[in-house]
């Protein structure tokens, strides 16, 4: 095996070092198929060993050197501080970098370059929660929020992301099944908000039915049955109807559910206010709540 | 070997009691090497200057040096230059100065020897800052790979491997230099 051309040049190198003739030593090399690149490689070693010494008059006197050195002050201190100064800018860049981003995702929807950031703040805001009841509540406002994002998207034109219904109908559950689990006062209210909360996102999934491309409608149908099932089952389970007169148009004619008794209007909106408003001034809700809680699937089949 | 036998023995006197005289002629042996080195390894306004700032790193700190102290030294020089430079917040650069005209004897190129440095001198400067320390070290300085991989952290094979392709990339400068 060939000697490389590096381990050459830096035997011929110290060849040289040792007082050899450059010329003769590269001589021992004229067959190598680097033969050329060594010689210039060599030569500029040579050149570079040549070059001149720097001016000098007279070295200076150490004991100069050495006084200053005990009188000079050790600059090594200015060095972390500046690091960190450094480093405390940067966290605050990033930290206002995060919040415009956070800030400026707040109306994005799917498909938008900042909806990622949305989400991802909204997993890290529940992440830090540690009351049930926050955790509940939270989970319903994004739950809302969802269906929100989809009626934007319906209303820009763009298609129905299902996948936004499928998160609703998630976050809605968690949320009602955490108020299940809490102490009296606070489930009893929460299942009602839950239960309000539910028939808001039934007559918003219907506004988006309406307003979707054709090719989405046949989708969106299970995702408004399943809404009304959702409501019977809170009205058989926990006997809590919510009815309000904005609620004209119910979707009955969808053959797959049977939401009669949804479309009276037992409680106007006027009175839901003043329940809502009684709620949070006794904890105290219209209907009643089974003691036991029964856990039910409303999925869409 | 006589001389260097005296001169590890007042490196270990000073490094062991602090005999400041004996790190007086510790001092007088690497000035010239070290200050050739800031020669080349900085702007050459600033090399005497450095050079003293190096050495009055070396006196306070000889009391904590271990190991090799050519290579503790090399190392604090180059700390020095790059400290240097970093608080100056400009790029290392070698100045082009002019120089006499005069022929190299027996250099086939057909350069002037001004022509000649102001070729080697462009070409280093534009040489990325390790390739140039390890020219500067080998080359400049003499030091043998072997000295060169212990000041730099290297392995031998890689200083031979690096000096090779810095020579390469200086001469390809040069040549793309004086073509144009």
């Amino acid at each position: 095996m060939k000697e490389s051309v590096e381990n050459i040049l830096d035997k011929c190198l110290e060849d040289i070092a040792r007082g050899g003739a450059p010329d003769k030593i590269l001589a021992e090399y004229r067959e190598h198929p680097e033969y050329e690149i060594l010689k210039d490689a060599l030569h500029l070693a040579l050149d570079l060993k040549n070059l001149q010494e720097p001016p000098i008059s007279k070295i200076p006197d150490f004991s100069l050197i050495a006084d200053y050195s005990k009188n000079s002050p050790v600059k090594r201190k200015i060095i972390p501080f500046r690091l960190i100064t450094r480093i405390a800018a940067m966290f605050v860049a990033v930290f206002i970098l995060l919040a415009v981003a956070v800030q400026a995702s707040d109306d994005s929807i799917p498909g938008d370059l900042l909806y990622p950031v949305k989400r991802g703040y909204e997993k890290v805001r529940f992440s830090c929660m540690t009351g049930d009841r926050q955790r509940a509540e939270f989970k319903m406002a994004c739950s809302n929020l969802r269906l929100s994002e989809a009626h934007e998207s319906v209303k820009k034109g763009g298609k129905a992301d299902v996948s936004l219904f499928s998160s609703m109908f998630d976050d809605s559950r968690y949320a009602l099944e955490k108020a299940l689990s809490m102490p009296e006062k606070d489930r009893d209210e929460l299942v009602f908000l839950s239960a309000y909360s539910m028939k808001k996102q039934k007559e918003g999934l219907y506004q988006i039915y309406q307003k979707a491309l054709d090719s989405d409608k046949s989708e969106i149908s299970h995702y408004v049955c399943a809404c009304s099932k959702r409501d019977e089952l809170m009205a058989s389970t926990f006997g809590i109807k919510i009815s309000t007169p904005s609620e004209k148009g119910c979707p009955a004619m969808f053959e797959c559910c049977d939401c009669s008794e949804g479309r009276e209007c037992k409680v106007s909106a006027g009175e839901i206010a003043k329940m809502k408003k009684s709620i949070q001034s006794s904890g105290v809700i219209t209907g009643s709540l089974p003691g036991e809680a029964k856990k039910f699937q409303y999925y869409p089949q | 070997m006589k001389e260097k036998e005296p001169l590890d023995k007042l490196i270990e006197r000073s490094r062991s009691t602090g005999d400041m005289h004996a790190l007086g002629l510790v001092y007088e042996h690497y000035y010239p090497k070290i200050l050739k080195y800031m020669y080349y390894r900085s702007n050459r306004e600033n090399y005497e200057d450095l050079t003293a700032e190096a050495f009055q790193k070396v006196i306070r700190n000889i009391g904590s040096q271990e190991g090799n102290f050519e290579a503790w030294l090399y190392k604090i020089a180059e700390n020095t230059v790059k400290d240097f430079y970093k608080a100056k917040g400009s790029k290392m650069r070698l100045e082009e100065s002019i120089m006499k005209s005069d022929k190299v004897p027996g250099n086939n190129s057909g350069l002037t020897k001004t022509e000649l440095k102001m070729d080697i001198y462009g070409a280093l400067d534009k040489l990325d800052d390790e390739k140039r320390r390890i020219v500067t070290l080998r080359f400049i300085q003499g030091l043998s790979s072997e000295e060169v991989a212990e000041i730099t952290g290297k392995t031998p094979e890689a200083v031979r491997i690096m000096q090779f392709r810095s020579l390469i990339e200086l001469k390809k400068i040069m040549t793309e230099e004086n073509v144009k």
